[in-house]
């Protein structure tokens, strides 16, 4: 065996941040991914019309950044949600936990909708743009795994991203 | 280029962008320069002044990609719907004529020439297997999975990263193997990551082109390698 060269393994080249192909690394995922993506491939396979009032079937845009985002929000602790579909080809993600709640809605334009309620029904409620950064998320996540939750220990400006 | 600031970009953009109409600003990235001998054991970076700056210049079809940093100049290929993958010689070809671009508006505007210190040549591929079936030894020849373990059976999952010097201290090359999602269409995928970097011998485009050849050569001998003839004949991969 050759002697070890001290080659940085640390700086092992990750490629040149130049991929618009988005992936997770099966290492990196939560205990909850796999379930989630079939979940979300299930919906993916949902007919036109699906809910009986016309709507379309759930947009691929949605599904792809609604996986992007949960694996975001997965390395930051949160547990697994549930996934419904919307009609107008979007999808949803709810949380519920000590009497909070948090819903995320997906749009096919990849813009998002959140809606924070804690447990005494305070409401707050925000837009993410489909250019915006899914680390957003970072504060309302913090928030919803800490104890005595309420919606003024919140620490969002102004609910626009 | 320890002069390239903000307003550069806009000027810059300004020259190209008939062909490049999105500029995108993106997080630095660092600066990974091979080093040997003493000097790779004691590698301090202290920044002064003003952050890297990064910045995507994107084509019209997403295809073509060109990113500038203080410390970069990068081409990029990515793969879109009914695009054939350029040969070496396509992309060599891209790479020169934006480069040369690059070089004629920093001569322009009276801004320092980039000091050519390494080229690095990266290729990614996805390799599609079935889930939960583990094909590892019968794409990379130089994994062994284990047979007759006393606890262990197969891995769920294998991350490989191996870095072989290229003779002569010219440089290394890096191969790293990742089970991934894939976001867009939900698949698990191998990913194969080949990085090849040499150092660049003197401060001219000759010795650049040379060392982009020999980071290309070792990138695709270095593929040959690692991959079995099995699956070169999978992806009818000349020989």
């Amino acid at each position: 065996m050759p002697p070890l060269d001290y080659a940085p393994i640390n700086h092992f080249p990750r490629g040149t941040g130049a991929q618009t192909v988005q992936v997770t690394s099966v290492l990196e995922q939560t205990l909850w991914s796999k379930s989630a993506r079939h979940r979300l491939q299930e919906l993916s396979a949902l007919p036109q019309n699906w809910n009986g009032y016309g709507s379309p079937v759930v947009n691929k845009d949605a599904i792809e950044h609604s996986f992007t985002l949960l694996s975001e929000l997965g390395k930051l602790g949160m547990p697994e949600p549930n996934i419904v579909p919307v009609s107008g080809g979007g999808l949803q993600l709810e949380w519920r936990r000590s009497g909070a709640e948090i819903e995320i809605e997906i749009f096919p334009d990849r813009s998002i909708h959140f809606l924070v309620v804690d447990a005494a029904g305070e409401m707050f409620e925000g837009r993410v743009s489909n250019n915006g950064n899914v680390a957003a998320f970072t504060s309302i996540t913090c928030w919803f795994l800490s104890e005595n939750k309420s919606i003024s220990d919140l620490s969002i400006y102004d609910g626009t991203y | 280029m320890g002069d390239w600031q903000m307003p550069h970009v806009g000027l810059f953009w300004s020259r190209i962008r008939g062909q490049y109409p999105a500029c995108i600003i993106q997080p630095p990235l660092p600066d990974e320069i091979e080093m040997f001998g003493e000097h790779e054991k004691r590698q301090v970076t202290l920044t002064l002044g003003p952050a890297n700056i990064r910045t995507w210049f994107t084509g019209a079809n997403q295809e073509w990609l060109i990113q500038v940093q203080n410390s970069r100049f990068i081409t990029n290929w990515r793969h879109q719907p009914g695009k054939k993958y350029p040969n070496y010689r396509g992309f060599k070809e891209k790479f020169d004529k934006e480069w040369t671009r690059f070089k004629d508006f920093l001569n322009n505007e009276k801004l320092s020439t980039p000091e050519l210190v390494q080229a690095e040549v990266i290729y990614v591929n996805h390799i599609e297997v079935e889930e939960n079936e583990s094909h590892l030894e019968n794409i990379f020849p130089m994994w062994s999975s284990l047979q007759n373990g006393k606890v262990l059976a197969e891995p769920s999952a294998v991350q490989i990263n191996a870095v072989f010097p290229i003779p002569d201290e010219r440089g290394r090359l890096y191969i790293a193997v990742e089970p991934v999602v894939r976001h867009s269409d939900l698949k698990q995928v191998i990913q194969l990551t080949l990085t090849g970097r040499v150092l660049i011998a003197s401060n001219n485009d000759r010795a650049l082109f040379d060392a982009l050849k020999l980071a290309h050569d070792w990138v695709v001998s270095g593929f040959a390698d690692f991959t079995s003839p099995k699956m070169h004949e999978i992806w009818k991969r000349k020989q």
